[in-house]
């Protein structure tokens, strides 16, 4: 019975963690219609920084977060002035394509940057996990993983933040009307490509912070970005676009089914899991297991 | 025909004819550089067939192509398969192109009920599903450790050149022939507006079907052809990720849509990673160049370059690009 | 919009120029100097495979061959003089395609003498196929995989030996350990692997040598590649409690594991790793809470006899301290073998070379190297193994200490907590 209760609980914790790789993403893709596929690379990069910041420089973590907050703002500013806006101004397919193209160009780029850097001047070993945040924790007799706790917690305030921002702010209004008519939006006389600056750096700020709990939990190589944003991309979908609480509802049902089959049918067949599981949601309700979000 | 047909035409063959005498002058590793670039001209040719034509981006072209060489390695390491002696490689490649129409066709079903993004993310997943299978079914796929060509059924690359110049030449007359024929306007009513053409009596799931089942061919066999020639293959040599991230990216490259586009598209991607990785010795990782020239060609060329504007003002490639 | 392109495609243009500029004023020249002993190789410098080795393999090997050169060369007695040695290796970029296509123009282009092997098991499958087309003698260093010397080549050998053989010296020091009373009474054992061939073969070895150390395997879990969540795996040995846990996997999925379970209340009276010792940012990834005390094996050591000064000269040039890299002896012992084989050839004829080889007997870093041919390995019969060993390693206070054989030894084992 304390087992079951286990794998459950597991479960939920490895949704914690899948929605906190996606969230940014759906976030992204919803408001501005550009399909990132370096979203995993940013979020390798953001763990990156964060062990560069915490284990070799030796801050304390608090301040590694408020480094890493500044330095991807500013790399977001950067990021939708140079690829954001001459895409966002394309029809539908042009847009589509494009976006991928690039941020495919953009994802290689990174992360091999990010592995020559990495063996040239920071170690020879180029796989980084932090080790700050780490205990057991034990009610009544059930163990649970104290570190995916934290991640658990985070991405709960996060979502909670980003849902609040779309519905309750007049930004977030103002983002959830350009996804769901740019032309109208611009027809009314409002500026998408400062809005969607603002909301590209938000994305981008919280993927690095996703990336820096991430490691808390799980080591990351820098070329783990493309598999990452596919595992995001999973999430997603199974949520519904833009439907942001949905995320944690779909990362949980991610994580159990992996976990199920992990212990019923072997550890091996867990990858096979979300990948059929997220076929079979395309295939039958492609808006998404829990119905649109924003749009 | 026109002036300007004979003109492309005899410049076809011409092209043609060079290739045909090239492999003696060529060295063992340019000749395998050839081979290995009409293996992916053929997988991007056939990625055309979908997303030029018919406007779906399809990104699990790869596992066509993983499907092709896993079912000729499997059934060559079968006794019975084996006794077979010459006619061994004509039976599993036939075995390989059954096997690659029927799971496109039935992947046809579920998949094109699905649009723009959603299709691609669901194309994506076969490849790695396939991978996920390819790892797991031990004793069916050999695993993680891999499978092997019996060493008398290899393939020397110098027989590889001309059977994948074939079949390029195959893929590339195909899209060739649709951008001209009836079937391919099909595509491309279908493209251009799904409502519009089901509205004029166009039955989409079979054109679409048929389609897919199409493009699978060729990469089937191809993937066929790189198995004899490897002698090994492995779920991340057969079914690597790239074999689907690629074609697209060469495609879009040189043109989507064009017969001649995915030609230019290949050539060029092919050539960059030649000279970065045969010739140069840079003091940064080639990928980084490789990246931020996908990232450059994104922005400057965004409909890739048989069909930017700039590049249509040439008169040669006007001709070329149909 | 226009003159914007259009300055932008000359500036690209310039740019790509310049790129190549170098290349071409480096193009080999017409009437090259004397004769060189050419060994050319790929590594896997960038790409999925570099974070295992990356371009410090790369510039590891040619640093040997400056080292070599700055003593005159190797000596050959067919000509009577000492040769220098001109390194060439590539970067795959981490793909048997590419490897295969560069492996081809050193044989035929480059015309190399003999090969060095590439990183990681399909690769030097692949590799190894162009070596025994072309006929010439191939050394590979960290290449352990049975699989790659079963299949009857001639010209392929190997430094290292066979990962399935890893775990007899730890469950040899295991047995010994206990008869001393040195390690609790340790009687079963589950082997957790990750689905690649070495970590499998590593596997392989944990599963089937546990009879050495007279243990019972109670479970045996095949994890994904790269695995990171461990949870349904931790609940089964939880319920079943074995002695030891012997983890098959690579460096950071290991430390994913090492976590959760020690979080998960997964307490094992001996935590085997063995890639937990030759990662050296184990220790970081994992935290020193749960890395003290886990137990591995280590390609590193400090070694006594052969031409230790000069590896660990060579390794320092290169960056690496401690027990970073520690395939680096690998390498080392596999390039040195190979010019040794030259010397006692005394031609740089491949045939003469290899035959060298085969028969080759010396004394090295961690001993006598020979290479076996025709025996038998997990089950298959394998050509061209060597003998290099593991040592099995325990983190403690931070650091790796050698824990066997005796003369390398650096520390007495600790017990878990």
């Amino acid at each position: 019975m304390v087992r079951a209760i286990e794998l459950v609980i597991s479960g939920l914790a490895l949704g914690g963690i899948y929605a906190l790789i996606a969230f940014a993403m759906s976030l992204t893709i919803s408001t501005t219609r550009i399909l990132n596929v370096a979203h995993g690379v940013f979020f390798v990069w953001g763990g990156a920084c964060f062990v560069i910041l915490s284990q070799h420089l030796g801050l304390h973590p608090a301040v590694s977060i408020a480094i890493l907050i500044a330095l991807f703002f500013g790399f977001a500013l950067l990021f939708q002035w140079s690829i954001v806006r001459p895409l966002l101004g394309r029809s539908a397919h042009l847009l589509l394509v494009g976006s991928i193209l690039a941020t495919f160009g953009l994802a290689q780029s990174m992360e091999s940057a990010l592995g020559y850097g990495w063996v040239t001047w920071v170690d020879p070993y180029p796989v980084f996990a932090s080790s700050v945040v780490m205990f057991p924790v034990s009610v009544g007799g059930v163990s649970l993983s104290g570190s995916r706790l934290v991640i658990l917690a985070f991405v709960l305030v996060m979502v909670t933040g980003c849902h609040l921002f779309l519905q309750k702010t007049l930004m977030g209004k103002g983002a959830r009307a350009m996804a769901q008519n740019f032309d109208g939006f611009v027809v009314i006389g409002l500026n998408p490509y400062r809005l969607s600056m603002i909301l590209f750096a938000l994305a981008i700020v919280a993927t690095a912070i996703s990336g820096a709990f991430y490691v808390l939990a799980v080591p990351l190589n820098p070329y783990e970005g493309l598999p990452l944003t596919l595992k995001a991309f999973t999430v997603v979908v199974l949520a519904g676009v833009g439907n942001l609480p949905a995320t944690l509802a779909a990362g949980a049902l991610l994580g159990t089914a992996e976990v199920m089959t992990s212990q019923f049918f072997g550890t091996v067949w867990a990858p096979a899991v979300s990948l059929t599981l997220l076929f079979l949601v395309l295939v039958i309700r492609p808006t998404g297991f829990f119905g649109r979000g924003v749009y | 025909m026109s002036r300007r047909d004979w003109g492309a035409a005899s410049i076809t063959a011409g092209v043609m004819a060079f290739l045909c005498v090239l492999p003696p002058l060529l060295s063992s590793s340019w000749l395998l550089v050839m081979f290995l670039s009409f293996m992916w001209l053929v997988i991007t040719a056939n990625y055309d067939v979908l997303d030029g034509f018919l406007g779906h981006v399809n990104l699990g072209q790869g596992a066509f192509f993983g499907l092709g060489a896993y079912v000729a390695t499997i059934l060559l390491n079968v006794p019975s398969v084996q006794q077979l002696g010459a006619l061994a490689p004509l039976l599993v490649t036939a075995c390989a192109l059954v096997v690659a129409a029927l799971f496109a066709a039935v992947m046809a079903f579920p998949l094109f009920r699905l649009k723009g993004l959603y299709f691609a993310i669901g194309t994506l997943i076969l490849i790695f599903l396939l991978q996920v299978l390819a790892l797991n079914l031990t004793t069916l796929t050999g695993g993680s450790y891999g499978l092997y060509i019996p060493p008398r059924f290899f393939m020397s690359t110098f027989v590889g050149y001309y059977l994948a110049l074939f079949l390029a030449a195959v893929s590339v007359g195909l899209n060739a022939y649709l951008s001209r024929s009836r079937l391919g306007l099909a595509f491309r009513c279908i493209k251009e507006d799904e409502a519009a053409a089901g509205s004029i009596g166009l039955d989409l799931m079979k054109y679409k079907t048929a389609a897919l089942v199409v493009a699978s061919l060729p990469t089937a066999a191809a993937g066929v052809l790189f198995a004899l020639n490897s002698g090994f293959i492995d779920p991340g040599i057969a079914l690597g990720v790239e074999r689907s991230l690629l074609p697209p990216l060469m495609a879009l490259l040189g043109g989507t849509g064009t017969a001649l586009g995915p030609v230019f598209g290949t050539a060029i991607i092919r050539a960059i990673e030649t000279v970065f990785f045969h010739y140069l010795r840079l003091p940064v990782p080639s990928m980084l160049f490789f990246g931020l020239t996908l990232l450059a060609v994104a922005l400057l060329i965004p409909e890739g370059l048989l069909r930017s504007p700039r590049v249509k003002r040439l008169g040669v490639f006007r001709a070329l690009a149909s | 919009m226009r003159m914007r392109s259009r300055k932008l495609g000359i500036g690209v243009t310039v740019v790509i120029g310049a790129v190549l500029l170098p290349w071409l004023a480096t193009s080999p020249r017409v009437g090259a100097q004397a004769r060189e002993i050419k060994i050319g190789g790929t590594m896997a410098v960038t790409g999925a495979f570099s974070v295992e080795w990356g371009p410090r393999a790369r510039t590891f090997m040619e640093e040997w061959a400056k080292m070599v050169n700055d003593r005159g060369g190797v000596f050959v007695r067919e000509v009577n003089a000492k040769l220098p040695i001109k390194m060439i290796v590539y970067d795959d970029g981490s793909s048997a395609d590419r490897a295969v296509e560069l492996y081809e123009r050193l044989a035929t282009t480059d015309k190399v003498d003999f090969f060095t092997g590439p990183a990681s098991s399909p690769i030097t499958i692949k590799a190894s196929t162009v070596a025994e087309k072309y006929g010439i003698p191939m050394v590979t260093a960290e290449a352990n995989s049975p699989a790659i010397f079963a299949r009857g080549f001639k010209w392929l050998v190997g430094a290292d030996r066979p990962a399935p053989q890893w775990a007899e010296d730890y469950y040899t020091m295991v047995k010994a350990l206990m008869d001393a009373g040195a390690m609790p009474r340790l009687k079963t054992v589950a082997v957790i692997q990750e689905n690649t061939p070495h970590t499998m073969d590593v596997g392989w070895g944990g599963i089937n040598r546990a009879n050495i150390a007279g243990l019972t395997v109670v479970a045996t879990e095949t994890v994904p590649p790269g695995a990171s969540d461990f949870s349904a795996v931790i609940g089964k040995l939880k319920a079943l409690n074995p002695d030891l846990v012997y983890v098959a996997t690579w460096a950071g999925t290991a430390a994913a594991f090492a976590k959760q379970a020690f979080e998960l209340g997964l307490r094992a009276k001996e935590l085997h790793i063995p890639h937990s010792t030759i990662a050296e940012k184990f220790y970081a990834m994992a935290g020193g809470t749960i890395a003290e005390g886990i137990t591995g094996t280590t390609h590193e050591a400090h070694f006594t006899k052969g031409d230790k000064d000069a590896y660990f000269a060579l390794r320092k040039k290169v960056g690496l301290e401690g027990f970073d890299a520690g395939w680096t002896s690998l390498r080392f012992i596999a390039l040195e073998a190979l010019a040794k084989a030259i010397e006692q050839a005394g031609s740089l004829d491949r045939a003469k070379v290899m035959a060298a080889l085969r028969g080759l007997h010396y004394e090295t870093l961690h001993g006598e190297l020979a290479f076996s041919f025709g025996v038998e390995v997990a089950g298959k019969k394998v050509d061209g193994v060597g003998n290099k060993k593991v040592f099995p390693a325990q983190w403690q206070n931070g650091k790796i200490e050698v824990l066997w054989p005796s003369e390398l030894a650096t520390a007495k084992y600790r017990p878990r907590q």
